[in-house]
């Protein structure tokens, strides 16, 4: 689990991490959204296809206005406000990078297949939080684990690879 | 007598037992591998195994079976990224155990522990198999609805997160259950005319997402975390450990056996209750459930691989399979020339000795080829972040991929992965929702095929709940997890405990 690395006030209650309260919102709007859809579907009986979801979807939206109230009720706003440190506080430099990295491969993959693809997202990764060390390590690594892989999903299972 | 001599076919046998025990190698393997089932090694065995004798078969895939469960918690112990569904339980407190530097001891501890599980479901096969399944066909929809129910009560109960938080996520992972064609009536729900939402969504794809991406991205947030030392002298646990820890062992196995016996529910749900059935019951833990209790690693070991055994007795006493692995297993029986089902046993009597030796053999080599591997698993600890992130980031590419061959489900989860990341940043649990997209359907579908059997009448349906002795049963328990949960019956047994201890003085 993530800590948050704010120290609780002089009330002693911690801190909510930024952005808390705007998570819970999207979970309202989630939940709306899928009560609002569920309208829609066949109802009038006790077995039609609208029950669950519009069960679940209305225990989203109850409890998570209620973890909002809790949140506001038992915590204090976080020290700082600026949109940078919430970026960072959200998004710190490594994660974002392998992020941005995830959507090149998502959209890369089909277009050059799962083996060179592959190799260098483990590759570029690597060396990336290496912090451009172990070059020939990265490369041999990342070589024998895609072998590995492939030897195993390819040739045992006979995977057709993407 | 002759159920007897064919005990001794596999055992006397070398190629079959060689079988055997490379089915259970390979098991342990396929178990462990994120996106690799034991499910997807079966079926492919069916087909490697055509031209083969149906001993040499059987042999192969038992061992692949009873390996591949165990090497679920692996991986679930290791990095927090569970081989299997029914190893999911298992990393509430064997990761925990990993994060406090005694992995080895938890991997330790979940094959003892495996063993006499699975030791329990294979003599419960082999002395009470015709009364489990006489009873298991009792079960009527209304009860695995109620089964369900205690899944998903599980969730206010779940590791040591926020309890609302974990509900909300539950119930998120009910709603996108619910994604796609409804099997009962075909309607659409949720897929706003995308052809990719009609399939629904897998919840294979989003357990490696929510724990392979979302511990990769959540472990990037600082890379320079060093390995946690292994304590590698504590593999074996010792002979007092184990028989404190045996009534709880034997009690999860007893549950998982009734569960396996259950067609069409498995390991997964039974790990889940026997974890929450010790988390009520075990007075004592060893540590906090949730934060390393040897205990949270015992129970649902026990219950997982018990049921197996369990699985495997309505499918040798009637003919229907109790998993996913003995619909297969049964696939192989027809494609040799026989015929499963209520005459299987006596027309077939040799084929109950040779599976229950199989399943002997195999469970004592999963403990052995298990404890001199544990050293070389715990390796993987020692790997740092830099290059293991990237390295389970494209194992779980690759294991949603071999499911359905499918980039879709590969994009599904990537974006549970996301998704999972901020959830964990804001302190809800990502094995909920997991839990949700599992046990939604069975909910779902077995709800509304109750309600169809009493004609949509409510009142009717309410009163076969408490008239069915198996639905009473299950009501009492979830009316006890309900009400357990309640402050007012905390300070009730509080002071019922006070009371006897004065009475005791």
């Amino acid at each position: 689990m993530v800590e948050s690395d704010y120290a609780a006030n002089e009330n002693k209650k911690p801190c909510r991490s930024p952005g808390e309260i705007t998570f819970c919102i999207f979970f309202i709007l989630v939940g709306g959204f899928a009560y609002y859809i569920a309208l829609s579907f066949t109802s009038g009986t006790w077995d039609s296809p609208s029950i669950f979801p519009r069960l679940v979807s209305a225990l989203i939206v109850v409890l998570s206005i209620v973890t909002i109230f809790r949140t506001i009720k038992n915590t204090v706003k976080p020290s700082f406000t600026s949109m940078k440190d919430i970026a960072k506080f959200l998004l710190p430099a490594d994660v974002a990078v392998l992020l941005f990295m995830l959507t090149v491969y998502s959209v890369v993959l089909p277009i050059i297949h799962f083996i060179p693809a592959s190799f260098l997202f483990m590759y570029i990764a690597m060396v990336y939080l290496q912090r451009g060390r172990g070059l020939l390590k990265s490369a041999a690594i990342s070589g024998l684990a895609l072998a590995c892989l492939v030897a195993i999903f390819r040739y045992i299972f006979l995977v057709i690879l993407p | 007598m002759e159920t007897l001599s064919s005990f001794l076919i596999p055992i006397l046998n070398v190629k079959m037992l060689l079988l055997v025990l490379l089915g259970t190698f390979g098991g342990i393997w396929v178990g462990a591998i994120p996106g690799l089932s034991v499910t997807m090694a079966a079926s492919l065995l069916i087909s490697f195994t055509f031209s083969w004798d149906i001993y040499d078969a059987i042999a192969l895939i038992c061992g692949v079976y009873m390996g591949g469960v165990y090497g679920g918690g692996i991986t679930s112990i290791l990095l927090n990224i569970p081989g299997a569904p029914a190893a999911i339980a298992t990393g509430f407190d064997g990761y925990p155990l990993t994060l406090k530097g005694e992995a080895p001891k938890a991997l330790g501890l979940a094959c003892s522990v495996s063993f006499f599980g699975g030791l329990l479901g294979i003599i419960v096969l082999l002395c009470a198999a015709p009364i489990i399944s006489r009873v298991a066909l009792q079960v009527a929809p209304r009860d695995y609805f109620l089964l369900a129910m205690m899944g998903i009560l599980l969730l206010t109960s779940m590791g040591s997160g926020d309890t609302i938080k974990g509900i909300i996520a539950g119930a998120l992972g009910v709603l996108l259950s619910m994604v796609g064609m409804d099997p009962a009536t075909g309607e659409m729900r949720y897929t706003f005319g995308n052809v990719y939402l009609m399939q629904g969504i897998s919840f294979v794809p989003a357990m490696i997402g929510l724990f392979g991406v979302t511990e990769g991205l959540s472990q990037a947030r600082d890379v320079t975390v060093a390995a946690i030392k292994q304590n590698v002298d504590k593999i074996i646990p010792s002979l007092k450990l184990l028989l404190k820890y045996l009534p709880l062992s034997l009690r999860s196995a007893l549950i998982g056996i009734w569960i396996g016996a259950l067609p069409g529910t498995g390991g997964d749900i039974a790990a889940l209750i026997a974890y929450d059935a010790a988390k009520r019951t075990v007075k004592k833990p060893s540590a906090p459930f949730g934060q390393g209790a040897y205990e949270g690693v015992i129970a649902p070991e026990s219950a997982n691989i018990a049921a197996v055994g369990g699985a495997f007795i309505p499918m040798l006493t009637l003919g229907i399979p109790g998993d996913a692995v003995t619909a297969i297993i049964i696939g192989a029986f027809i494609i040799h020339g026989l015929r499963p089902g209520p005459l299987f046993m006596v027309e077939t009597p040799n084929m109950f000795g040779v599976i229950v030796s199989c399943l002997l053999i195999a469970n004592l080599a999963k403990l052995i080829i298990a404890m001199c591997s544990i050293k070389f698993f715990t390796k993987v600890i020692d790997v740092p972040r830099a290059i293991l992130i990237p390295i389970v980031i494209i194992l779980s590419v690759i294991g949603t991929y071999a499911i359905q061959n499918s980039l879709v489900d590969v994009y599904w989860m990537l974006g549970f992965g996301v998704l999972g990341y901020f959830m964990r940043l804001y302190g809800f649990a990502t094995a909920p929702m997991v839990l949700g997209l599992i046990l939604g359907p069975i909910l779902d579908s077995n709800y509304r095929r109750a309600m169809q059997s009493v004609n949509n009448d409510p009142i009717m349906f309410l009163r076969d709940l408490v008239t069915n002795p198996i639905s009473l049963i299950l009501v009492i328990f979830i009316a006890y997890m309900v009400v357990s949960q309640t402050p007012q019956w905390r300070r009730f047994m509080a002071r019922v405990r006070a009371k006897a201890r004065t009475n005791n003085a």
